[in-house]
């Protein structure tokens, strides 16, 4: 069933500590945005609604103590951010711990078009080797095409320090990708077609 | 728009679908949550590192004193019918008292004081639990009996039963799996354990810690296991293997598994190397003359995607020869240029992309097959040919990717820097 309150309802909600309809207002609320960030940074990943259930379990347990209402809406995405981060970096742990083919199939061919499905495993197989947080920020910038203000909110961070990082992982990130003659030969053609390629980090100096 | 840029938003497009309808099953788990119990439990979970050391102490314990606490039951244990939870893919967290649940099946399963599972629903009769944390018993009724095959996962480990009694402790801190199989036969799949898993009988234990493998092999176990015949289990590792012996890495099986997966369910789900080796296993030339078209097109996929770039080219040129009729094959041309790209043949990248085109002018590939065959003719000195093609693609596909190398090109830009 559909939420129909306000966000300050939905707080008051909380407030009360019923917790079950508050993660089903919640829920109802924002489960399209987590959803979408959440395959975003992971990409088709197949332990998806585990992390997702995840994120509504941190989320309803701390939102009780959020006061804004206004501010709800960033901070559950902050609070998406960090789960999808510790899960980032739990899964990191487990590989560095068991070598050899990774257990983790992120991509599970989730499309038919064979074209995208290879963009697709390229790309996450390059964000999987960046560090978390420039991973993040660089998710939340190009793929999911946020406004560098909202990326720094959502980053828990600066804009000075998220710009710092989107810098190292655009750096980073391309010169993975120079490796792939796929994904090089896409980077080259996207840089003949643009317009007027302008250096990122001067979009809000 | 730079070239990140473009390629973010392209990326975004592919992923577009999302979740789909996975997420049906997320608003029930959530619904399911006991946070009542969540909230008695999160002391545990706030004190988890002295937990993890207080759980390795008292699985050492274990492990040096043999059967001393197989038998030993809770102080107190809630029962519960588990049906439903197995059905909606439940999570379960366990506070100081252990959960005995039972299935329709006849089998149970108990999970330790301050143990974190959850089931996932999956299709078919199968049941798959999940163990976060702790440790859990369990009794299994065959599946040949039953009709429900049992997995328990724990960490990047797969146990997967046959039919038996066992216990199983994860402990995700420690990065330590044990299992004792009390009696029948499971394979334990995972980590370093891969690719065959490794096959424990009764009265063995394992236990895997930090990828160093500890395999405690029981009186009835080589019997159970030389007993078995290779169509139905794999063999076990080497016998002379001595108790409590450290092996690192694991021996592999000496032959694989029934329940392996094909080379097509490999490939479908993404792994492509691995199933280009298992077709190879198979044979790739027999098998490239027998199957079907759309197995022929997944298995070109599977080699231009894992890798193997002239598997990749003799799979499409079969399906092409073939099936030279259908859609596939059509786009066995477009692959066919991308692979001659690959290997900077332009001459013949352009041949195959003109190809498609001629077969499949409004195909889906089309505009990209128009936009490199500029490339293509261009990078291969045929000037001429490459106008002609760009002037095509403006006429057809205006405000297309290519439009600003077409427009270069026809401007007398140098297209491709020598």
């Amino acid at each position: 069933m559909a939420w129909m309150g306000s966000d300050e309802d939905l707080l008051a909600l909380a407030r009360r500590g019923d917790r079950g309809a508050a993660a089903a207002a919640v829920y109802s609320r924002f489960s399209d945005d987590i959803n979408r960030l959440v395959w975003r940074v992971l990409g088709a990943d197949a332990e998806h609604d585990d992390v997702v259930h995840q994120v509504f379990v941190n989320v309803v347990a701390g939102l009780g103590k959020v006061r804004d209402a206004e501010r709800l809406k960033s901070w559950i995405t902050s609070v998406c951010v960090k789960t999808v981060r510790s899960e980032i970096r739990r899964r990191r742990v487990r590989r560095f711990f068991h070598t050899g083919p990774s257990e983790i199939h992120r991509i599970a061919a989730p499309v038919e078009d064979h074209e995208a499905r290879e963009l697709l495993e390229k790309a996450y197989t390059l964000l999987d080797a960046l560090p978390v947080d420039e991973r993040i920020a660089f998710v939340l910038r190009y793929i999911d095409e946020r406004p560098l203000l909202e990326v720094a909110e959502a980053c828990d961070c600066s804009l000075a320090t998220i710009k710092r990082r989107l810098g190292k992982a655009e750096q980073r990130f391309s010169r993975l990708a120079s490796r792939d003659s796929a994904l090089a030969e896409r980077l080259a053609r996207g840089s003949r077609g643009s317009v007027a390629p302008e250096p990122r980090m001067k979009e809000l100096a | 728009m730079s070239a990140l840029e473009k390629l973010g938003k392209d990326v975004g497009t592919a992923l577009k679908h999302g979740p789909g309808e996975r997420r049906a099953r997320q608003l029930p788990a959530l619904l399911a949550v006991d946070w009542g119990r969540r909230r008695r439990t999160a002391w545990a979970l706030r004190a988890v590192p002295a937990l993890a050391v207080a759980a390795a102490i008292a699985v050492v314990a274990v492990w040096l004193h043999g059967r001393g606490s197989r038998s030993a039951p809770p102080a107190t244990t809630i029962e519960l019918v588990a049906d439903g939870a197995l059905e909606e893919g439940r999570w379960l967290q366990v506070d100081e008292r252990a959960l005995r649940m039972t299935f329709a099946d006849e089998s149970e399963v108990l999970l330790e004081p301050r143990s974190v599972a959850r089931f996932s629903p999956r299709s078919g009769g199968d049941a798959r639990l999940t163990l976060e944390a702790g440790e859990l018993r369990a009794r299994i009724r065959p599946a040949t009996v039953t009709g429900r095959s049992w997995s328990f996962n724990a960490g990047p480990f797969r146990v997967l039963v046959v039919g038996t009694e066992l216990s199983v402790g994860w402990n995700a801190q420690e990065n330590l799996l044990s299992v004792h199989v009390l009696h029948g036969r499971v394979q334990v799949r995972g980590g370093p354990l891969e690719p065959n898993g490794l096959l424990l009988a009764s009265d063995d234990r394992l236990q895997v810690r930090h990828g160093q493998i500890l395999i405690q092999r029981g009186p009835r176990s080589v019997e159970e296991l030389a007993a078995t015949t290779p169509t139905t289990v794999s063999p076990p590792p080497a016998p002379e293997k001595a108790p409590t012996e450290p092996v690192r890495p694991a021996k592999p099986m000496t032959s694989s598994a029934p329940s392996a997966p094909g080379w097509q369910e490999l490939a479908r789900a993404g792994d492509y190397r691995q199933a280009l080796t298992s077709a190879e296993q198979e044979g790739f030339e027999p098998l490239i003359e027998r199957l079907g078209a759309a197995d022929l097109a997944l298995l070109a996929d599977a080699a231009r995607l894992g890798g193997n770039a002239s598997r990749a080219r003799q799979a499409l040129l079969t399906l092409r020869r073939r099936f030279p009729t259908v859609a596939a094959a059509q786009v066995g041309a477009f692959r066919l240029g991308r692979l001659a790209v690959a290997q900077h043949d332009y001459g013949e990248a352009a041949t195959w992309f003109e190809t498609y085109l001629k077969s499949a002018p409004s195909g889906p590939l089309a505009a990209e097959a128009a936009g490199r065959l500029i490339e293509t003719r261009a990078r291969s000195g045929n000037r001429s040919g490459a106008e002609a093609a760009a002037r095509d693609y403006l006429a057809r596909f205006p405000g297309g990717a290519y439009e600003s190398v077409a427009r270069a090109l026809l401007r007398g830009d140098k297209l491709v820097p020598k």
